[in-house]
């Protein structure tokens, strides 16, 4: 009897010892991820300003209203011009820059990680106020640029016109690049060196070295990069939207799903349809990178 | 086929923080057509370097290289007309057996039926028939092993490099792959570069062995030459297990005294040989197996004597190694199992007069005569 008083004195230690690690975990995760979120879906079932007392239960009135939303579909639109846009931007350039400190012999390499690393370090808002100076069409450095090259001075709106949401790619990519490129020289730095000197005596040249050997081997992080990007740009292009075109550029050209939440539910008094557009987001988002995930569906690979 | 020919081949590694490193220090030899040649040496002594400069995937400092008739010093590795076989086989994870096995040939742009002529022909010469739809990770090691050696095949080169192939693999894989590789020499009648840290591979596979140490070929020679008449105590003692014993010793009047006192009389040619050496050190060099208990020792041993305190026995089964001491140095002795042995006591032991090895302390070179 004794014998098993004491294994049980010794697993209830065991489990209060796992406990304090994963309780408090749990306990913020709880109440700052798991609370808003069913609060959330909660509300969107609501017309509620936000500030007063009346909570009308409206079932999914919210939702039958973004149907005859006009400005929705455009804000949905720019959300998936910004992740189109930042998938492919941040993949071709991060490939490069990745493959550029590995495999190409340059000198310093591990400076210019540090360098394009740098920009994730910086808060999104720093990002968006620099590059608002960048595209600013009279001072800019871009327009003052493109003028070097022309006869009238250059001073296109960048921010002002109907496709500028396009403008907010180089800066949101600018912003982000580090952590790919961190995450897939890790993986380019993981391929045994005799792999590339296996395909470099069959007479595979860089370029087929690229495709056949590193980017079947990078795949698993060229996935997660991908849907870190999604994930990211669904949920936070808000920030870098309302600093550089504040309410969502000229007639919502550049009104994206979070900006468009925003406004709604602090601005406009519909906090319930804010909600709603929020539950909106989280089920794009998880169509979106489902979808994806199955479409990047590859063998897992084991380099051993 | 062909012949691989080194000329005054120098390598030097610039390295910006530890200074420049001279990895092969003018290195000349001839491998003939058809011959399998095997570079051992301890770990650094430029064996990889050497056969990756064959390869291409270094380039020589100074020196000729030349595969058959032609100077391949700045040839494309994959105009070489050679393959390589991986230390870590360097099978590609993604790709399946038959994958694997046609890389090169695909990125040569060779028509589709050859290919798979080719895979089939290599598949079928090492037992790969039914693995070809796998992928590495489903195969054991000594398949993996035979799915690189089957990539060299299909290219069907004229020289074949093999860089530590065996390594990997436990110690009864090593010997079966070992017997399969002897086989497969004699089957593809190609020219073989052979890299290998282990000198029992070296003396079972090579023809003829090249040893190297810091960058220097010690001496090039076939197995039974290099174990019976060895350039240097660096072959002697690197060819060999155990090891060659070397005992410090004087020579005086005709006779070997030996570190520890014991002295015996020289054999006519020795003591002509040796009599440059009279009253200066020198170094004598015998084998283990060239040792006998004096109970079991035959008769042509002669007189060369020593006496000495046994301070530890192993038995092996087949046999028995015997430690003592003479002077500062421990010997072996590898004697017939049913010699009686006591630890601890004075024992007398018989060195093979016929079998014993004369070296200049100084140069380290082994006396001729």
């Amino acid at each position: 009897m004794k014998g098993n008083d004491f294994a049980g004195k010794s697993r209830m230690k065991r489990n209060l010892f796992i406990a304090s690690f994963i309780v408090p975990t749990l306990a913020l995760y709880a109440v700052f991820a798991v609370y808003p979120m069913f609060k959330g879906i909660y509300l969107s079932l609501f017309d509620w300003s936000g500030g007063s007392e009346s909570y009308n239960f409206i079932g999914l009135g919210n939702f039958k209203e973004m149907l005859h939303d006009d400005v929705l579909p455009k804000a949905i639109r720019n959300d998936y011009i910004l992740v189109a846009g930042k998938v492919i931007g941040f993949m071709i350039l991060s490939l490069f820059f990745a493959v550029a400190l590995t495999r190409l012999n340059v000198k310093g390499s591990g400076f210019y990680r540090t360098v394009f690393f740098f920009p994730n370090v910086l808060s999104v808002v720093v990002v968006g106020v620099l590059w608002r100076y960048v595209y600013n069409p009279n001072v800019g450095f871009l327009n003052s640029f493109i003028s070097l090259f022309t006869k009238q001075p250059f001073d296109y709106a960048w921010l002002g016109g109907k496709w500028s949401i396009f403008a907010l790619l180089p800066p949101s990519i600018w912003a982000g690049i580090g952590f790919s490129v961190i995450l897939l020289v890790a993986g380019i730095m993981s391929v045994p060196e005799s792999l590339y000197e296996s395909a470099h005596l069959d007479g595979a040249t860089q370029w087929q070295q690229f495709w056949k050997v590193t980017l079947p081997l990078v795949w698993e992080q060229v996935q997660t990069s991908v849907i870190w990007i999604v994930v990211t740009t669904l949920n936070g292009s808000f920030v870098i939207v309302t600093i550089m075109t504040f309410e969502g550029g000229a007639d919502n050209a550049t009104q994206v799903m979070g900006s468009y939440l925003y406004f709604n539910a602090f601005k406009y008094g519909k906090f319930s349809y804010g909600s709603a557009i929020g539950v909106l987001i989280l089920v794009l988002s998880l169509i979106t990178t489902v979808a994806l995930q199955r479409l990047m569906k590859r063998d897992a690979i084991e380099l051993s | 086929m062909a012949r691989v020919e080194f000329k005054n081949i120098v390598k030097v590694y610039e390295d910006e923080k530890r200074g420049s490193f001279t990895a092969v220090k003018g290195s000349s030899f001839v491998i003939e057509d058809r011959e399998f040649v095997v570079f051992v040496g301890p770990s650094g002594c430029g064996k990889t370097t050497s056969l990756r400069m064959i390869a291409g995937l270094e380039r020589q400092t100074s020196g000729d290289i030349r595969i058959g008739e032609r100077v391949v010093n700045d040839l494309h590795p994959k105009d070489r007309d050679i393959a390589m076989v991986f230390q870590d086989y360097a099978l590609y994870p993604h790709m399946t057996i038959a994958e694997n096995l046609s890389f090169g040939l695909r990125n040569l742009k060779r028509p589709k039926d050859e290919i798979e002529r080719k895979v089939k022909e290599a598949s079928s010469i090492l037992g790969l028939g039914d693995m070809l739809s796998r992928k590495p990770r489903e195969l054991s090691g000594g398949q993996r092993q035979r799915v690189a050696v089957g990539r060299a095949i299909v290219r069907d080169p004229q020289v074949f490099l093999f860089d530590e192939p065996l390594s990997n693999l436990d110690a009864k894989l090593r010997i079966q792959m070992r017997v399969e590789l002897a086989e497969l020499h004699k089957r593809l009648g190609a020219t073989i570069v052979y890299v290998t840290h282990d000198q029992v591979e070296a003396m079972t596979l090579g023809e003829r062995i090249v040893v190297m140490n810091e960058g220097e070929i010690q001496q090039i020679a076939s197995p039974t030459e290099l174990y019976n008449k060895p350039n240097n105590m660096f072959v002697a003692g690197f060819i060999g297990s155990p090891a060659m014993n070397f005992i410090d010793a004087r020579i005086g009047g005709g006779q070997a005294l030996l570190a520890g006192g014991t002295a015996f009389p020289l054999p006519e040619a020795a003591a002509r040989a040796l009599g440059a050496y009279e009253g200066k050190p020198i170094v004598l060099g015998v084998r283990p197996e060239h040792i006998y208990g004096e109970a079991m020792a035959p008769d042509r041993a002669g007189s060369a004597k020593l006496e000495a305190h046994v301070q530890v026995v192993e038995q092996l089964g087949a046999e028995s190694l015997v430690y003592f001491r003479v002077g500062e140095r421990m010997v072996t002795a590898r004697v017939h199992p049913e010699l009686p042995v006591a630890l601890g006591a004075r024992q007398t032991f018989v060195l093979d007069a016929a079998k014993l090895h004369w070296f200049d302390p100084q140069t380290e070179q082994r006396i001729v005569f």
